[in-house]
């Protein structure tokens, strides 16, 4: 593993890796083949809000990035899991973007594959 | 144009970034970055994009607001949802994520306020409900059932929607990691393409092939419920997890390995890409027909990126019981999100509401209409910039090419004799297109009868697989002489089938029963006698119709070449070679004359013969190396 993901992987494991936390942390994927008549959910209140201001968005928060841990403090997250979020964003601060870093292959690999998640 | 808030409108930092300027619902101006930066789906903020839009704005006016597309604030948690539940798993994708976690954080906070400053006039917006709104408010239906399906936004992977005038009203979603777009991606990946820009292809490789799969699929990668909602089994794909989308295991569902870039495709690839087509197909027709059912609506709008399976959309034209009629979004990725969610923002924009009450003479509540050409409010897509004579000229002139001026009638009837002469044209006019498909304006021309032309196209123009078939375009009143279940399909969205009487008597299985399996010969077996270069192996075409309104110019083309030859309908193709995006400026189009086999070039009324120039000027065919795409 390259050193800037082991960085990565200590700070966050230190806080979350070994705490009971996923349950409450994420939300639980719909399940493969179940034996439910459907898989559709009820839209969520962001879908159906028309827009928002940045204003409003950053709620009080320096940035987008501290709005979202504060929105996960308030959702109840465990406090290891908000720990290990401003971990990343003191990283962020301090290191910038860690892509701008990367050289040789890692480099080529980040620029040719679309990540389909992020 | 209506006096309505004048919204910009920004799609990025994802794929495919993007601008649209809107003033009510009126659309003034659209572009993706990835044209004026020459990066194929540039992803960057689109500084650029922004700019030409700005360009745009009426003399003396100023944005009432900018919106973003998506809510990034959303996609964070998402992120950090994906990054615990998979924890430590995901440790590849971390430097990645954090590397878009300090983007959106940085970047797109800074570049937003540097064009609004004000952060209360600086908004976000769902990302599938800017999907929904490019879907719904520019098209032709006052009130219609809105279904959006992609990889995903913020968590949403598909929804279903009510418009109804002004109002967009979400119904049902499935969400982040069930998703049909990411499916299709990861077979896209498994055949040799590129996810996020390979699907297209791969699509074009399923009448090839056989669904020979399709069993396979649904019993081990996704559950398909009858109202269409569906789940994915996680264990054969590692999206969440890696920089790829398949898992080892994938390969034992499919069958055989996947295949790298380039590598030559193989029958058991070609029955993916079959079997893939009509899992999406059949999963698109029941989201539809639920969405139908929800709303009790008869027309149908769509966007997103499955929205650009032209085959799925065909489909639902021709058998979805209870459609009467639909309309897909031109723009469907993430660029139309950009317009979507500028005219959403515009529409319930409080600056209008107070510039209603406050303007003499202004009914309130009655907005005037957008200017229309065609039925929908997209300007026949052509948002994007166009370049005076002067620029033209100066473009030919640098590069030292000769050309002759020609006025409108003209130059339609002059190329109308090149396309008989057998010439293929590189033609570029007016405005760009927004969206993927190049309609016209930006386009490469031929015409479909000669038996070679396809591989002409493709191998010395296009520098692209010999196998991929060219789109029709067809004279809107000629289009039911040749297509079956014609309709109005004025953007290249919809699949139609060729007539029987223009079917040759080869049929794909005789030919494979002897023995082939090479799709470059199979070239020598033509679906068509008569349109060789625009019929697929199942006799489908990707179908653009062309109406004077829509574009005078192709239509006047095509009508003159129509008159001379009887046939109505001519080759189009995107305007640029393999690797690269559509041509947007004169010195894009000029640089892509001179380094293809392009025969003409047109800039405008200007005409440019390659027989007519010097040899040293045309001297640089086959010394560029295009990258595979």
């Amino acid at each position: 593993v390259p050193i800037s993901e082991l960085d990565i992987l200590e700070f966050v494991s230190d806080s979350v890796l070994l705490q009971p936390f996923h349950r409450r942390s994420a939300p639980k994927p719909m399940s493969y083949n179940d034996d439910t008549n459907s898989f559709f959910e009820a839209p969520s209140d962001e879908l159906k809000q028309t827009s928002v201001t940045l204003t409003d968005l950053l709620n009080g928060e320096p940035d987008l990035l501290h709005a979202a841990i504060a929105r996960w403090r308030d959702a109840g997250h465990a406090e290891q899991c908000i720990d290990a979020l401003e971990a990343i964003a003191n990283y962020l601060d301090q290191n910038g973007d860690p892509q701008a870093s990367m050289t040789g292959i890692r480099a080529k690999r980040a620029e040719d594959f679309v990540y389909p998640v992020f | 144009m209506a006096d309505d808030s004048l919204i910009l409108g920004i799609s990025g930092l994802f794929h495919d970034s993007a601008a649209a300027l809107v003033r009510g619902r009126d659309v003034l101006a659209a572009a993706s970055e990835e044209r004026f930066t020459r990066k194929k789906a540039d992803a960057s903020f689109p500084t650029a994009a922004v700019k030409y839009c700005l360009k745009q704005m009426p003399r003396g006016t100023k944005l009432d607001g900018v919106v973003f597309y998506e809510n990034p604030v959303l996609k964070m948690e998402r992120m950090f949802s994906n990054m615990f539940s998979t924890m430590s798993h995901g440790a590849r994708t971390y430097p990645q994520m954090l590397s878009t976690l300090h983007t959106m954080n940085t970047e797109l906070h800074d570049q937003l306020l540097g064009i609004v400053k004000d952060p209360s006039r600086v908004h976000f917006t769902a990302h599938h409900r800017s999907h929904a709104a490019s879907a719904f408010l520019p098209s032709p239906f006052e009130r219609a059932a809105v279904l959006v399906v992609d990889g995903v936004g913020e968590w949403s992977t598909t929804t279903l929607w009510l418009g109804e005038g002004d109002t967009l009203t979400p119904l049902r979603e499935i969400r982040f990691p069930n998703s049909l777009g990411l499916l299709y991606s990861a077979f896209t990946q498994y055949c040799g393409f590129r996810v996020n820009s390979g699907e297209y292809k791969l699509m074009g490789l399923a009448p090839f092939g056989r669904p020979l799969h399709v069993d396979a699929i649904y019993d081990n990668l996704i559950d398909v419920k009858p109202d269409g909602s569906f789940a994915l089994n996680h264990k054969h794909f590692r999206y969440r997890t890696d920089l790829t989308t398949i898992a080892p295991s994938f390969a034992s569902v499919v069958g055989g390995e996947p295949l790298s870039p380039d590598a030559p495709v193989t029958p058991h690839h070609m029955n993916l890409a079959a079997s893939i087509q009509a899992v999406t197909t059949e999963v698109v027709h029941r989201l539809a027909r639920t969405a139908l059912d929800l709303t009790g609506c008869d027309t149908l709008c769509l966007a997103g990126g499955v929205a650009l399976n032209c085959v799925s959309n065909g489909e639902l034209v021709r058998n979805l019981p209870g459609l009467r009629d639909v309309w897909v979004q031109p723009a469907s990725g993430d660029a139309g999100g950009a317009l979507g969610a500028a005219l959403e923002l515009a529409i319930s924009s409080p600056a209008r509401e107070k510039r209603r009450v406050t303007l003499p003479g202004l009914r309130p509540g009655a907005p005037k209409s957008p200017e229309k050409i065609g039925r929908d409010g997209m300007r026949a897509a052509l948002l994007g910039p166009e370049y005076s004579g002067r620029s033209l000229a100066r473009a030919l002139k640098s590069a030292s090419l000769k050309y002759t001026e020609l006025d409108e009638a003209e130059m339609q009837s002059q190329l109308a004799r090149d396309l008989e002469d057998g010439l293929i044209i590189g033609h570029f006019n007016g405005r760009m297109e927004f969206g993927p498909r190049a309609l016209g304006n930006r386009s490469i021309l031929a015409d479909p009868r000669p038996q070679e032309m396809l591989q002409r196209v493709n191998l010395k123009i296009k520098f692209r697989e010999g196998w991929r078939p060219f789109a029709p375009m067809v004279l809107a009143e000629h289009c039911a002489e040749y297509f079956s279940a014609p309709h109005d399909s004025p953007y290249m969205l919809m699949v139609s089938y060729l007539d029987d009487r223009f079917r040759s008597d080869i049929a794909l299985e005789d030919i494979k029963a002897q023995g082939w399996c090479n799709l470059m010969d199979l070239r020598r077996f033509p679906p068509s006698s008569e349109l060789p270069a625009i019929t697929h192996y199942d006799h489908s075409a990707r179908l653009q119709t062309i109406s004077p309104e829509g574009n005078p110019r192709i239509h006047g083309i095509m009508s003159r070449f129509h008159d001379s030859t009887g046939c109505p309908i001519i080759l189009n193709t995107s305007f640029n070679v393999r690797g690269e995006p559509i041509v947007c400026s004169p010195g894009d189009a000029v640089r892509c004359f001179l380094n293809t086999h392009l025969d003409v070039l047109v800039l405008g009324n200007l005409h440019v013969r390659r027989s007519d120039q010097d040899k040293d000027v045309v001297a640089t065919i086959g010394k560029v190396k295009f990258s595979a795409d």
